[in-house]
Formats: C-alpha cells, sequence, structure tokens
C-alpha cells in the first residue's frame, strides 16, 4: 500500500510451534476459554464475517488463517461484567520466537470485560497475528495490545472489530517494541449507538519503522467513534499513521473524530500522517487533526532552569504526552515499571 | 427545518454556441501524425515538433492513473487534439471575427480589458484570437505573449523553460499527452524589480463538440518582480466529453511574488486534467486562488516546490460541485529549504450528488528547518446524496517544524440557524448568511473587480427573498 512501511524486505518464516503463551484469568464461569487450536472449527459469527475487510495486506491474513500456532477464544456470558482484567501473556523466547496468533473475543448481549494482549521478551523473531472481536448489544469490551517485543523482531497485527447496538469498544495500543511493527484495526459501527474509542501511544527510537492504521466504518445512525494517538520519534525511527474515517449514507447523527500528535525528537525522524476524512452524510459531525514538531523550547527552558538536565527535561515532556494513555492500562506491573521504565531508558541513552 | 435550495450556477450565457467556421481541425484521437500535422500547422521550430514526438512516447507508454476520478468513460481516441478557428491572432477586438467577439463580449472580457486589465489574451479552441497589453508595461520590459509567437519570438528562454524544469512530460499521463499536442497559451516574463499593479487575464473558451484544449502558460517573475495573473474558463455543454489538459508553469525568483487566480467555470462535459506548478526562489511568494465550479470531473492539484530559504506559498480554494459533478482537488506544498512557510485552505460545497475531494500533500524535506505549514480543510453538505472526501498526506523529514492540519465536514447546523434566527434573520436569511461566509475567504482574495465577476458566476441563489 502506498506510503506504508515496505513489508517486501520482511522475511516469512518457517513454521514452527509456539507454546508459551499464559492466560491469567479470575473469572470463575461467566468466560469460556478455549485455544483456537482446539476448536472443532471457527464459530459461525466468525465465519459470517467473511465480507468484512480488514488487516495490513492479504498475505498476513492468510498466513495467520492457514498456519496459526496459538491464540484464544474467549466467550463473555449474557449480562455479565467481568471486573478483573483477562491477560494474555504472549512470551517469547529462543525456542518460542515464531508466534502466530489468531485470537476470537465474543462478549455476549451487556456483558463487560478487559483484556489486555502483552507481546513482550525475546529478542529476534515474528509474530502474525489476527483478533476479531464481537462485542454484541449493549456491551463494553476493553481492549489493550501492547507491544514491547524485541529488538529484533517483526510484528504484525490484524484486528476486526465489530460494535453491536449500543455496544462500546475502547481500543488502546501501546506500540515500544520491535524492529518493524504494523498494526491495523478496522472498525465496523454496523447498529445504531454503536461507539468506538481509541486511545493509543507509540515510541519509536533508533531504526524502528511503524505502521499504523485505524479504518473506523461508520454504518448505522448515532455511531460515535474517537481515534486519538500520540508518540515520539527519536534517533532514525519512522513512522506512518493512517486513519481513515468513513461515514456511509444513513449513518445519520455520527460523530467523528480522530487526532495525532508527533513529537519530532531528532533530524533525522520521518513521520508520514494520512489522516482521510469520507462522508456520504450531511448529517454528521466529523473532524480530524494532525500535528507535528519539536518540544516547544521555552518549555524546555523552564524544566532546564529547574536544575533538569536537556535529556531529563525532554523525557518530562515525552511523558507527558505518553503517561495519560499508559495511566489506562489495568495491569499494574507492567504499567508502572516495564512501560515508563522502557521509555525512560530510550529516551536518556 | 426546510432545507435551502442552493441552485446551481447559471450557466445560460456561457452556454451559447457559436457557429464558427474552423479552418482547419485534425481527426479524432492521437497520433504521430496528428501530432506532425499540428506542429506543421503552427510552423514550428523542429526542436519544439521533435520535443511533441518524444512526449506522445512517454505518453503512449505510461498507464491512466488508477486513483482520483473515474475516467473509464473519457476516450482520447474521440477527441479532436487540434481545432483552429478561421481567425488570426489579433490585438484589437475589433479585428476579431464578429461571432467570437460576441462571445467573450457576453463573458464580459472586453469590458474587463477596459475596466481592470493590464493585458488580455483570449483563447478559442486551439487558437489564441486575441492578445494584448497596455503600452506602458511593454515599455518596462514586461512580455505578454501567446505561446504560439513566444515560441518564434523568444526560442532561446522558452527551449530552456518549456516543460523542462518545472513540469515535464514524465511527470504523469496527461502532463505527456499536454506536451504532444498543447495549443496555444501564454508566456508572461516581468523584469527586475517590475511591479505590475494591474491583473493580467487569459480566458480559455472552448466551442467545439468533443475537442480538446491543451494550453500552455509560463510565466516568468524576476528578482523582486510582483504579477497577478487571472485564468477564466468555460465551455458550452454538449452531449459527448470535451477534454481540458493545461499545464502552467511558474517560476518565481528571488523576492519575486506571483499570485494565480482561476475560475473554473467548464461545462458538465468537460474532463479538466490540469497541471499546475510553481518553483519558488529566496523570500519568493506564489499565491494560488482557485475557484472550482464547473467541469464533469476535474483533477488539479497546484503544486508549489519551496527551492530558496524563505519561500511562501498559499493556496484558498473553493470547490462547488453539484450533480454529476466529481471535482477532486487539492494542493502540493513541498518544501526543500529552511524557513519556508505554507497555508492551504480549502473549502468544498457538495450538493444533489455532487461529489467534491481534497487530496493533497504537505511534504517537509531534511534540509527544510524551522518550516512552518498549515492545512485546513471544510466541507458544507447540503444533503445526504452528496459526498464529501478528505485526503491529506502529511509527510516530515525533519524535527525543527510547526505543522497542523485540522478538517471537518458536516451540515449547516441548526444552532447557527437558530441563533441567526434569535437575531431577527429569516431562516432562509441565515442560510444564505452561512453559505456566503462560507465562501468569504475567496472572495476576498480576489480584487474586486473580479470578485464582482466571480459572484456574477457563482451566483448563489437561495430560496425565498434573498437579495
Amino acid at each position: 500500500m502506498w506510503k506504508r512501511v515496505s513489508m517486501e524486505e520482511i522475511q516469512q518464516p518457517s513454521y514452527k510451534e509456539y507454546t508459551s503463551a499464559v492466560i491469567k484469568d479470575l473469572s470463575h464461569d461467566t468466560v469460556k476459554i478455549k485455544e483456537t487450536k482446539k476448536l472443532a472449527g471457527l464459530p459461525t459469527e466468525i465465519l459470517a464475517l467473511r465480507d468484512k475487510a480488514f488487516g495490513i495486506e492479504g498475505k498476513f491474513i492468510n498466513m495467520v488463517k492457514d498456519f496459526y500456532n496459538a491464540g484464544f477464544h474467549i466467550e463473555i456470558s449474557q449480562n455479565s461484567n467481568v471486573e478483573k482484567p483477562i491477560v494474555i501473556d504472549y512470551i517469547t523466547n529462543e525456542q518460542n520466537n515464531t508466534l502466530i496468533d489468531y485470537n476470537i473475543i465474543e462478549a455476549e448481549a451487556n456483558s463487560q470485560v478487559t483484556i489486555v494482549f502483552d507481546y513482550n521478551s525475546g529478542t529476534k523473531g515474528f509474530h502474525n497475528g489476527i483478533t476479531q472481536v464481537i462485542a454484541k448489544e449493549g456491551s463494553t469490551v476493553n481492549i489493550v495490545k501492547i507491544q514491547r517485543l524485541g529488538d529484533e523482531f517483526n510484528d504484525f497485527d490484524n484486528n476486526l472489530v465489530i460494535v453491536g447496538k449500543n455496544a462500546m469498544v475502547n481500543w488502546s495500543n501501546v506500540v515500544i517494541g520491535s524492529k518493524v511493527s504494523a498494526f491495523d484495526v478496522a472498525v465496523y459501527l454496523d447498529e445504531v449507538g454503536g461507539t468506538f474509542t481509541s486511545k493509543s501511544i507509540f515510541l519509536g527510537v533508533d531504526s524502528q519503522k511503524y505502521d499504523m492504521a485505524y479504518k473506523v466504518y461508520h454504518q448505522a445512525p448515532k455511531t460515535t467513534s474517537s481515534v486519538d494517538l500520540k508518540g515520539a520519534l527519536k534517533g532514525s525511527a519512522k513512522a506512518t499513521f493512517i486513519g481513515n474515517i468513513d461515514i456511509k449514507k444513513g449513518a445519520k447523527k455520527a460523530k467523528a473524530e480522530e487526532n495525532e500528535t508527533v513529537l519530532l525528537l531528532d533530524k533525522t525522524v520521518k513521520s508520514v500522517a494520512i489522516p482521510a476524512l469520507y462522508c456520504g452524510e450531511d448529517d454528521v459531525q466529523a473532524n480530524h487533526s494532525a500535528s507535528a514538531g519539536q518540544i516547544d523550547e521555552d518549555k524546555l527552558y523552564y524544566v532546564m532552569s529547574r536544575g533538569f538536565s536537556l535529556e531529563e527535561a525532554r523525557l518530562l515532556m515525552v511523558q507527558a504526552i505518553l503517561n495519560p494513555v499508559i495511566d489506562l492500562i489495568p495491569y499494574d506491573p507492567v504499567r508502572e515499571i516495564i512501560i515508563k521504565g522502557h521509555i525512560g531508558r530510550r529516551i536518556i541513552k | 427545518m426546510k432545507k435551502p435550495d442552493i441552485k446551481e450556477i447559471d450557466f445560460s450565457i456561457y452556454d451559447v454556441k457559436d457557429n464558427v467556421k474552423y479552418e482547419y481541425q485534425t481527426g479524432k484521437g492521437l497520433s504521430k501524425e496528428v501530432v506532425l500535422e499540428i506542429s506543421e500547422q503552427k510552423n514550428e521550430p523542429s526542436w519544439m515538433r521533435d520535443f511533441r514526438l518524444k512526449a506522445l512516447e512517454i505518453y503512449q507508454k505510461m498507464p491512466m492513473p488508477t486513483w482520483g476520478v473515474d475516467l473509464s468513460q473519457l476516450d482520447i481516441d474521440s477527441i479532436i487534439a487540434y481545432i483552429r478557428p478561421s481567425a488570426k491572432m489579433q490585438r484589437s477586438w475589433d479585428e476579431v471575427p464578429e461571432e467570437i467577439r460576441r462571445t467573450f463580449e457576453r463573458l464580459g472580457i472586453p469590458e474587463a480589458e477596459r475596466k481592470a486589465l493590464a493585458g488580455v489574451g483570449a483563447q478559442y479552441d486551439s487558437e489564441v484570437v486575441y492578445h494584448n497589453i497596455k503600452e506602458s508595461l511593454t515599455q518596462q520590459g514586461v512580455i505578454f505573449e501567446d505561446m504560439d509567437t513566444a515560441v518564434k519570438k523568444y526560442p532561446d528562454i522558452i527551449k530552456e523553460y518549456f516543460m523542462t524544469k518545472n513540469v515535464t512530460p514524465h511527470d504523469h499521463k496527461f502532463a505527456a499527452l499536454h506536451a504532444a499536442i498543447w495549443s496555444g497559451g501564454t508566456f508572461v516574463y516581468v523584469p527586475e524589480g517590475v511591479k505590475v499593479e494591474v491583473p493580467l487575464q487569459a480566458y480559455f473558451r472552448m466551442n467545439a463538440p468533443g475537442s480538446g484544449q491543451f494550453e500552455h502558460t509560463l510565466i516568468i517573475a524576476d528578482k523582486g518582480s510582483e504579477v497577478h495573473f487571472i485564468e477564466g474558463c468555460s465551455a458550452p455543454q454538449y452531449s459527448v466529453s470535451n477534454l481540458h489538459a493545461g499545464c502552467v508553469e511558474l517560476f518565481v525568483n528571488e523576492g519575486a511574488r506571483i499570485i494565480y487566480s482561476t475560475i473554473e467555470n467548464w461545462s458538465k462535459n468537460t474532463y479538466n486534467l490540469n497541471t499546475k506548478r510553481a518553483i519558488v526562489e529566496k523570500d519568493g511568494i506564489i499565491e494560488w486562488i482557485s475557484g472550482s465550479f464547473g467541469s464533469h470531473k476535474t483533477m488539479l492539484y497546484p503544486a508549489s516546490i519551496l527551492k530558496g530559504e524563505g519561500a511562501k506559498a498559499e493556496y484558498t480554494g473553493v470547490t462547488f460541485a453539484a450533480k454529476g459533478q466529481h471535482l477532486d482537488t487539492g494542493s502540493k506544498m513541498i518544501h526543500l529549504a529552511p524557513h519556508t512557510s505554507s497555508k492551504v485552505l480549502a473549502k468544498s460545497i457538495s450538493k444533489d450528488g455532487g461529489i467534491s475531494s481534497y487530496r493533497g500533500l504537505l511534504k517537509i524535506g531534511p534540509n527544510a528547518e524551522g518550516a512552518k505549514a498549515s492545512v485546513q480543510c471544510e466541507g458544507l453538505m447540503l444533503d445526504d446524496i452528496s459526498r464529501s472526501d478528505t485526503m491529506p498526506v502529511i509527510e516530515i523529514e525533519n524535527d525543527n517544524v510547526d505543522i497542523g492540519h485540522e478538517a471537518k465536514v458536516g451540515r449547516i447546523s441548526d444552532e447557527q440557524i437558530f441563533y441567526l434566527m434569535s437575531r431577527g434573520l429569516s431562516e432562509d436569511d441565515a442560510r444564505a448568511m452561512i453559505v456566503r461566509g462560507f465562501v468569504e475567504p475567496i472572495a476576498k482574495a480576489l480584487p474586486l473587480e473580479y470578485a464582482v465577476e466571480m459572484n456574477r458566476l457563482i451566483k448563489l441563489e437561495l430560496e425565498g427573498a434573498i437579495g
């Protein structure tokens, strides 16, 4: 695709087993979890989504569908409120360095759940996955995806989100790892009153390449979406952001909002933003904005006059942008020590 | 609440078909023979003929663009590439054949020339029929010449600048097409330090059905000079497709300033696939003012290449897409030098199933330290069968920049109407006021006389008692 991080340079690995996923679930009987591999077949509701376009590129989708070696099918029963987050810990190491996960989440009517995907550890490897989320009428699904894989990883993440009547999906991507990392989130607001919000961050350093896309399709009246992406780039890092808001005819009273803010920390970074807005309905409120620039010199000067070094001052400014999103992660140990620590180390070198 | 009935542009004065005799025309389609014929008819120097033939080869190799508007209905092989009215280029309106003169009079061109313009060029189908400039400007060394004459009169300059360092035939398929069969247009040279205070105008009129117009405009503003160039276009409505593939090349030298205004009102059977580009040197300024109202399908993205330190560019555009129209316009701002700045304000109105698209590029190169850029897009939709799309691309390769982009789409809100009505306006008046306010930035950017002309052109009429 145009302007995107080139996928041509990625060597696809040969098939390997992956066995080191750990799932933490304290919800007892309102949640049914099975390994996708052990399902007799894909659920009919997932098969019915065949026509919904999603994903970075067809070949990545096909690869997962044919060769997945991990992944979970999670079903949340009707009217249940799962209070503790379900955490899927995809650990990688030398033996388990090829992760191809296929995750399916079905939230039944009026249920509530939070699911954290934590892709972590390892140094070198490959990840390509699909996550499909079906949020049925009145349900609330919170998804957090943390990508903190090792610096020699190639990471691809394809997501499809179907939001039902008056349902709500809150999404968050935290992207700080891998050498090349691409994700694509396709959101279908197909029924009245559906809501999708996304608050995400990225930090790219050295020669990291990120490719991030949100595509939100408003197909029903009174649907709402809000996409907010904040990030910082340092060294010779590159980031591409594609944000499509597509309001179809008939989506009356739809509201859509999209925002991207990028802090540019070095002369050698590269940032591309394509925030497109397609509108086929007049009774809507849609806007998007994108901004990019350096840290305000006056602010840096002020902080440094209080005794901080230049690098410390820059870190504070980056934290001021990223932390409000990190604080939303419902997963204390990762949030405080690992992610914030990681960002600190990456900015101050 | 009742929706306003915002009428389409009144085409009646533009829609008069003339019964003009054509002295010469090529057959339909495009081939080496057609290109050679055009060159021979124009009695051109051999370098231009060779240039055309080379461009034709490039054209034949290049694929059609696969993005933007749907061009599948455009059959270039049925377009007449060159059609010459039986009229010689004149310096006085009295000598222009009556049929043609009447058309331009209806369009108000000779009157505008007397009142408000420093020079006028009028092109009828493939050839320029009138070209004249005020004596005082000639004395200051300003050159304002039709392109075909310029090729013969100033071969050194034209050879150096014509589609070599700005737009080239390699850029895209329609640039190559233009290079192969271009005809007519204007060449302007403004010497160092000369400020042309009154605008120059070129008016392009297509009359013959199924024909194409491929005029070439080349403006060189030397150091510290200033010029305002206005371009107007129209054609009567036919059932067969017409094609307009013009090319505008602007050179803004150190400290110079060019204002380039276009009021495009092609008939709704016209494919408008135009290429415009400005190269701006140190401290130079380019201002694009663009009103796109006509045509069946348009693809037009004026580009500003900010090459010298401190160069500036501005783009102000209004697009009005009504029934059967797909207007895909935008701007390209390419920052290549330090402390360059650019500003884009794009407004669009869609109505009766019209599609208006903003497609833009903002690129900040690695050397453009301290660049500043802002892009603002607003779409106003007047009903739910139309479309308004915004596709901006922002590419940054440097950290010392200040970039902002904003876009919004919506309709006239009930709150705004309510507020104005609470202040004593009728509903219709309130709507009219909001629509007028929406297009105001472009009306403001034009010189007064021309804004009046544009108002006549737009005639946004609202139902009810609105003056």
